[in-house]
């Protein structure tokens, strides 16, 4: 890398910092004593990428291996991506600037299916062919972990090789393999066979898929020695897991800048929306002492004056209690305050509302996700309106003005009525606000309710479900608007058209490589955010393939249709998912798991709340 | 009686170069709030709402500029010997941040006057000549932005105090006494633009580097 050129350059751009690198706690290790180079890339800005807690993690666990380096690469923004080509700069990593054609291997991490275009636009950048079958060589061997893979069948064709579930095992020894395979001068072929072999890698190559006359899949079937399914890793004990004792601190502004915590995987509670909650089973905790000495540990090595706790539904942690004890001595101390987010609404207390206000009062969030009873009940969300109550009036007689509540629209026999009961509720939200006699003289109340458009996942009870069209979530998106009768509700949605591609990848085969492909040509990349998403190319590249979107996101599913993603294991079993659809269609809730069990599989793992005393 | 005690003020000197050039004015102070708080100095903290470190800057610097002579006052709730505060600092510094003092603020930031910066340009024998006499301009009017985000016309030689030119092939080096602080300030950047606008020319800025500060009395600023 010409330095001198690209500092010249990074001045003609917003934001240079995003490529300088040089932060502090980034690791340089001498290129020349490693024997695998291993290209970190998130698909989207530095600012996004640098504020998820998965990369941090899997970045300071491989660099503590003496033979890896790893470094990392972002999506080069429009502007940047621009200069690059026109003065032909590959993409490059930010720790050495050498061009992401010189890795080993080159991971992506998937946790959106809006930045599938910016991985292939990141390979097309980094001059490296986007298609699998036109990578010949073991070097630049592209990979994929993250939650998307539990159906990421659209990139199928770009991504030799996917780790389904937690990284911190597999990764490593399919590096380690991967090392390996390199220093015998082996082709990429035998190695993805051995890789293959290992428990949690899922090579797309290796199987073959069927398609029938109506567009459904047929069959998947593995090539030679392939495994017909492949089954998740979880890590089984997360206190002797490896957590980073340092993360990389950046200069510019990111979105969530602060040292975080992770308290626990998976969550107990079932929603069947919720794609998280039942991938990352079964629900694992850390121990109060781990998470007080790992907290401790990085904010002492960063500099950082906040943490967040981190996982699905925060107030479920068992011992929270003693963690925030260990927590306040010392935090108080340093001067650290402690976010936490994802509370539930049903057990959130005055007890930790006064834990969580102690040094600095954040706003406060809630997700009842829909408006009335019955349809709370259709998704499993056990939360009553009494409930939804008792936790406002809680944070109002704390002292909060303000609260955010998240809604979705679109959900399974979702009524008028139902939409409606969302600005009801806010209503009653309010109210309750003003007769509260022991509310701020003089300070009014805002509500904020912010209404996303519900796409059914794989590996849910929904996802059998078609997703609604375009149209309808435009025709309830004013349902809604029209329905607010007060100032002190401010409410927000996320755009329908993204949703809509969403919809479309999220449950996608395939064939949808296609689509993605001429999508990259036309120019689409950053589709998560405003203003670089079009549509209308899109569109034209589903046409230009033969490809009715509607198929993947309107269409309503049968119970034994094959789906794309069913060679893919993640523990929660078919028969529990269709069990839970029909449930939901008969408005009758699911205990959690600590309530009762209702044996959706993951206790195959043999570990975590399924074996928990009840 | 509670006992009364005087926050003890610290001037921080120190070099901002290399990659931190990258790092805005605004980045800066996230910075130096965290390096600070790694050092564990016992700093003092705002009152009020939101509580931080307390860090109050000389002078900004722009992005992309590197800097000799970069200012930072903290404030210590017990006194701690200078020269460990400096080695604390330093420990903790990221490449491109270098502390090289800690000394008690003898003047306030409004007292600063001028700043010093050497400037290396690309540019041919011929520009170089054109730029070397540009500079001897008795007045030059520019179109500078104004805080409320308006344009006035400004005269920036006045805001010249001093400048030579040395050529060597292909570059020039320019070493300027500019008005610097909170009436007058000129960014080195404006002159670049004048000479480039007014004269039909296209020199390159390399690298600017700001190398000291002057209070009123034309004396270094401490």
């Amino acid at each position: 890398m010409d330095n001198a050129k690209l500092e010249k350059l990074l001045l003609t751009v917003q934001k240079p910092g995003r490529y300088s690198g040089g932060e502090q706690g980034s690791v340089i290790k001498d290129k020349t004593k490693v024997d695998v180079r291993f290209a970190f890339c998130f698909p989207d800005t530095y600012e996004i990428g640098m504020s998820h807690l998965g990369m941090k993690i899997l970045y300071s666990q491989f660099n503590s291996y003496d033979y890896i380096w790893c470094e990392r690469v972002f999506a080069p923004w429009i502007d940047f991506e621009e200069v690059m080509i026109e003065n032909d700069i590959p993409l490059f990593a930010l720790e050495s600037r050498d061009a992401v054609s010189q890795f080993d291997i080159i991971g992506f991490t998937l946790q959106y299916e809006m930045s599938y275009t910016n991985v292939l636009n990141m390979l097309k950048l980094g001059g490296i062919p986007i298609r699998s079958a036109d990578r010949k060589e073991l070097k630049n061997l592209v990979v994929a972990g993250g939650p998307c893979v539990c159906n990421a069948e659209p990139l199928a064709e770009f991504v030799d090789l996917f780790f389904l579930g937690e990284g911190e095992e597999v990764d490593i020894e399919v590096i380690n393999l991967y090392r390996e395979y390199k220093q015998k001068g082996l082709s990429k072929e035998e190695f993805l066979k051995a890789a293959a072999k290992i428990e949690g890698v899922y090579v797309p190559s290796l199987y073959d898929v069927e398609y029938n006359e109506n567009g459904t899949v047929k069959s998947i079937e593995p090539k030679g020695d392939a495994p017909k399914t492949i089954r998740k890793r979880i890590m089984a004990d997360l206190d002797n897991t490896f957590y980073p004792s340092n993360f990389v601190v950046p200069y510019i502004e990111i979105v969530h800048d602060r040292a975080m915590q992770e308290i626990f995987r998976g969550c107990i509670r079932g929603c069947r929306f919720c794609q998280a909650g039942f991938i990352y089973r079964p629900v694992r905790e850390k121990s109060p002492d781990t998470i007080n000495a790992q907290a401790k540990c990085l904010c002492d090595s960063t500099g950082y004056g906040e943490l967040s706790l981190s996982s699905l539904s925060t107030s479920d942690y068992t011992r929270l209690d003693e963690m925030f004890t260990k927590m306040f001595e010392w935090s108080e101390r340093d001067n650290i305050s402690i976010a936490v987010p994802s509370l539930r609404v049903d057990n959130f207390s005055d007890e930790l509302l006064e834990k969580i206000k102690k040094i600095k009062k954040s706003g406060l969030t809630f997700a009842p996700e829909a408006g009335t009873q019955r349809l709370r009940d259709v998704i499993n969300k056990n939360v009553t309106e009494e409930e939804i109550m008792n936790t406002c009036l809680t944070a109002f007689n704390g002292g909060y003005t303000s609260v955010k509540l998240y809604f979705m629209l679109g959900l399974p026999t979702e009524t008028d009525e139902d939409l409606v009961g969302i600005t009801e509720l806010g209503q009653r939200i309010v109210d309750l606000y003003y007769n509260n006699p022991n509310r701020q003289k003089g300070k009014g109340v805002n509500i904020s309710i912010s209404v996303s458009s519900f796409v059914p996942k794989p590996f849910t009870p929904f996802e059998f479900e078609p997703q609604i069209t375009k149209a309808e979530i435009e025709r309830k998106q004013k349902v809604l608007q029209d329905s607010v009768t007060t100032k002190k509700i401010q409410l927000s949605w996320h755009d329908a058209n993204t949703s809509f591609l969403e919809g479309v990848l999220a449950r996608g085969d395939r064939r949808l490589s296609r689509v993605l492909e001429t999508a990259l040509e036309k120019g689409c990349r950053f589709d998560s955010w405003n203003e670089c998403f079009d549509l209308s190319k899109w569109l034209e590249a589903f046409e230009e393939n033969g490809i009715d979107p509607a198929f993947y996101a309107n269409r309503t599913r049968s119970y034994d249709e094959i789906m794309p993603w069913s060679h893919l294991d993640y523990a929660v079993k078919r028969e529990f998912l269709i069990e839970e659809n029909k449930r939901a269609h008969a408005e009758t809730t699911t205990p959690n798991c600590r309530e009762k069990c209702s044996g959706c599989g993951a206790a195959c793992y043999g570990r975590g709340v399924c074996f928990e005393k009840r | 009686m509670e006992g009364v005690f005087a926050l003890k003020n610290v001037r921080l000197y120190y070099k901002k170069t290399g990659r931190m050039k990258f790092v805005s004015h605004l980045d800066m102070n996230r910075y130096m709030a965290r390096l600070i708080k790694l050092t564990r100095l016992p700093v003092w903290y705002t009152e009020g709402f939101n509580q931080h470190i307390y860090l109050n800057f000389a002078l900004p610097l722009s992005l992309g500029f590197e800097s000799e002579y970069e200012i930072m006052d903290i404030r210590l709730l017990e006194d701690v010997p200078f020269n460990e505060i400096v080695e604390k600092a330093h420990a903790h510094a990221a490449r491109g941040i270098e502390f090289f003092a800690a000394e008690e603020p003898q003047k306030k930031f409004g007292k600063i006057a001028s700043a010093d910066y050497v400037i290396k340009y690309l540019a041919d024998e011929n520009t170089a000549e054109r730029f070397e006499e540009f500079l001897k301009l008795p007045e030059i009017m520019v179109q500078k932005k104004t805080k409320k985000g308006g344009f006035k016309e400004v005269d920036i030689a006045k805001m010249i105090n001093s400048s030579t030119v040395s050529k060597n092939g292909g570059t020039i080096t320019a070493t300027f006494n500019l008005a610097a602080g909170g009436s007058e300030n000129l960014n080195p950047a404006l002159i670049t633009e004048a000479f480039n606008n007014l004269e039909n020319a296209n020199i390159e800025t390399v690298s600017v580097i700001r190398t000291c500060l002057y209070d009123d009395c034309g004396e270094v600023f401490k």
